[in-house]
């Protein structure tokens, strides 16, 4: 079964604890429930069918995930909150089969039993039998760009996890990062396949009842994004973290080297361990850790490729690059997505990369093997541990005359041809649309863009700014 | 009272007419926890004072908002 949770299928230690129920499912019960609800998906599906799942951090959610893969369906998981345009431009996009934990879209769909079916009979594109998971490349808004992956990556890739972060069936990691986001996918898929259990909460950082919970339930690790990061440094964290909790994972960019430190020290108090991580969506999540031992020496570091995976740094042209060189960033390993999605069709398709991601990314191996990133190739601003692709913004953003978007710190740079900004509200509304506050959307106008030689948009000039 | 409210409308992305005393965190899509931390750091800022953690936690709603800037000194009319 998937995760192997058949192996634990007699297990009595705990998979998934919810303190908002208060309801606990052991490795048993959770395998019990899981072979249940995939029989009924089975019978719902009749056939290989997409399933876009509202991906709660609760135990019915969980279930479905865990049962839609176990009937060798695809999966789509979304953010529960997302807005109800941007699930319709999906669901328009996608077409799937099945919609679980979402509200019925229009008459195209009818209830049956666990969730929703898309009316009529005719099948539609068919689905690549090795597909199971289609992951949105940004998390908190719905991005209809998706990265496709096979059980095979998604469980190779927590194996690799559990390796390197030494995950054992004693760990109890509490949901802060959404489930339908890479990152926090992850931690729930490492923790299952560990025998270990997972604290589903949906109470934000700022929440009484989250350090409660954690503290009721022994919640040994934390993972958390860099905003997640400076948020925690600014509260008594020494008073609101469980002794237990003594293990800190971080990802999604750069961390300050002075709030590392401070992490680093905080968790040394109570004999802990502090990894930071790299990676994508595209390798289902994570690429790199950087060893705890490795961080004093190496802060600012992304890390050492996981196990049975291999970074390596090579030229515009492809060909590899000597340690300590710059160049672009490759992964190769069996965590690797098979390709981009962006509609129906594309469902359709296998594997076109053959294990090797090109990452986007610039950086450098050094002497002894430790990853540094440098810069980004692709187009994408990082803002609160999320990728914006910059491209989509500026399809988006057409609509108030001639743009163009670049990233800045933290921030999404509009430069706007024109004689006047959009007004505040339409400015605050397109910020919402892209999950962002309107101080992350810099807007300034200009009288006309900076082109290149070849007549295409000079994004350089650009983000230099006058 | 008015000083709070636009803080609270600019955290939030709200509009300058728009209602804002009955809000409560997680109320509002806006309201989450980055959302908190930016108004925690608006009343910081605007007010001249340090919360701490058990303040930050707390608060929860408009109507705590108004109660805890009190606690610490702050002139609410």
């Amino acid at each position: 079964m998937v995760f192997g949770l058949a192996e634990r299928g007699t297990a009595t230690g705990p998979a998934l604890l919810e303190p908002a129920s208060g309801t606990s499912l052991s490795h048993a019960e959770l395998h019990r429930r899981v072979t249940g609800q995939a029989g009924r998906l089975r019978d719902l599906a009749k056939g290989k069918s997409l399933v876009m799942l509202a991906f709660a951090s609760d135990t019915d959610s969980v279930v479905t995930y865990l049962a839609a893969l176990e009937a060798g369906l695809a999966v789509m998981p979304l953010p529960p909150q997302l807005d109800h345009q941007r699930l319709a431009e999906l669901i328009a996009l996608y077409r799937p089969e099945i919609i679980a934990g979402f509200p019925a879209p229009e008459a195209d769909y009818e209830s049956a039993g666990p969730a929703l079916r898309r009316r009529g009979q005719g099948r539609d594109t068919s689905i690549h039998p090795d597909l199971a998971l289609l992951l949105s490349t940004s998390g908190s808004t719905g991005s209809p760009k998706t990265v496709r992956l096979t059980l095979a990556a998604v469980e190779a890739n927590a194996r690799q996890i559990i390796q390197a972060l030494e995950i054992g069936p004693a760990e109890r990691a509490p949901t802060t990062l959404p489930l339908s986001y890479s990152y926090g996918l992850s931690v729930l898929n490492s923790h299952l396949m560990a025998g270990a259990a997972v604290i589903l909460t949906q109470e934000g950082l700022t929440s009484r009842q989250l350090w409660q919970s954690l503290t009721d339930y022994g919640a040994t690790s934390f993972a958390g994004v860099p905003a997640s990061y400076q948020l925690l440094c600014r509260l008594d964290l020494e008073t609101l973290a469980p002794p237990s909790l003594t293990t800190l994972t971080q990802a999604g960019g750069a961390l300050a080297p002075a709030l590392l430190n401070r992490l680093r020290d905080f968790v040394g108090r109570r004999g802990g361990r502090l990894f930071v991580m790299y990676g994508q969506t595209e390798a289902t999540a994570r690429m790199a850790v950087l060893p705890p031992e490795d961080l004093p020496h190496s802060p600012g570091a992304a890390g050492r490729a996981l196990p049975h995976g291999r970074i390596e740094v090579v030229d515009d042209d492809g060909a590899p690059l000597p340690a300590t060189a710059i160049g672009h960033i490759r992964y190769h390993g069996p965590n690797v997505m098979m390709g981009y999605g962006e509609s129906r069709a594309d469902v359709a398709l296998g594997d076109l990369l053959g294990g090797s991601l090109d990452t986007g990314d610039l950086g450098t191996l050094d002497a002894g093997g430790v990853l540094w990133i440098t810069g980004r190739h692709k187009r994408m601003a990082k803002i609160n541990g999320l990728r914006i692709n910059l491209d989509e913004v500026e399809t988006l953003a057409a609509g108030f005359g001639p743009v163009a978007v670049t990233a800045g710190d933290e921030t999404v740079q509009v430069a706007l041809v024109g004689a006047d900004l959009p007004e505040p509200e339409q400015r605050r509304d397109f910020a919402r649309r892209l999950g962002l506050h309107s101080s992350q959307l810099r807007w300034r106008l200009l009288g006309h863009l900076p082109l290149t030689d070849h007549g295409k948009v000079d994004y350089a000039a650009l983000a230099e700014g006058p | 009272m008015d000083k709070i409210r636009d803080l609270f409308r600019e955290s939030f992305d709200l509009d300058s007419a728009s209602a804002v005393d009955d809000l409560a965190y997680r109320g509002i899509p806006a309201w989450d926890s980055v959302g908190h931390m930016r108004l925690v750091a608006a009343l910081e800022t605007t007010f001249d004072i340090m919360l701490d953690t058990d303040d930050v936690l707390d608060l929860g709603s408009f109507a705590k908002a108004v109660t805890i800037l009190r606690k610490y000194g702050v002139e609410v009319s």
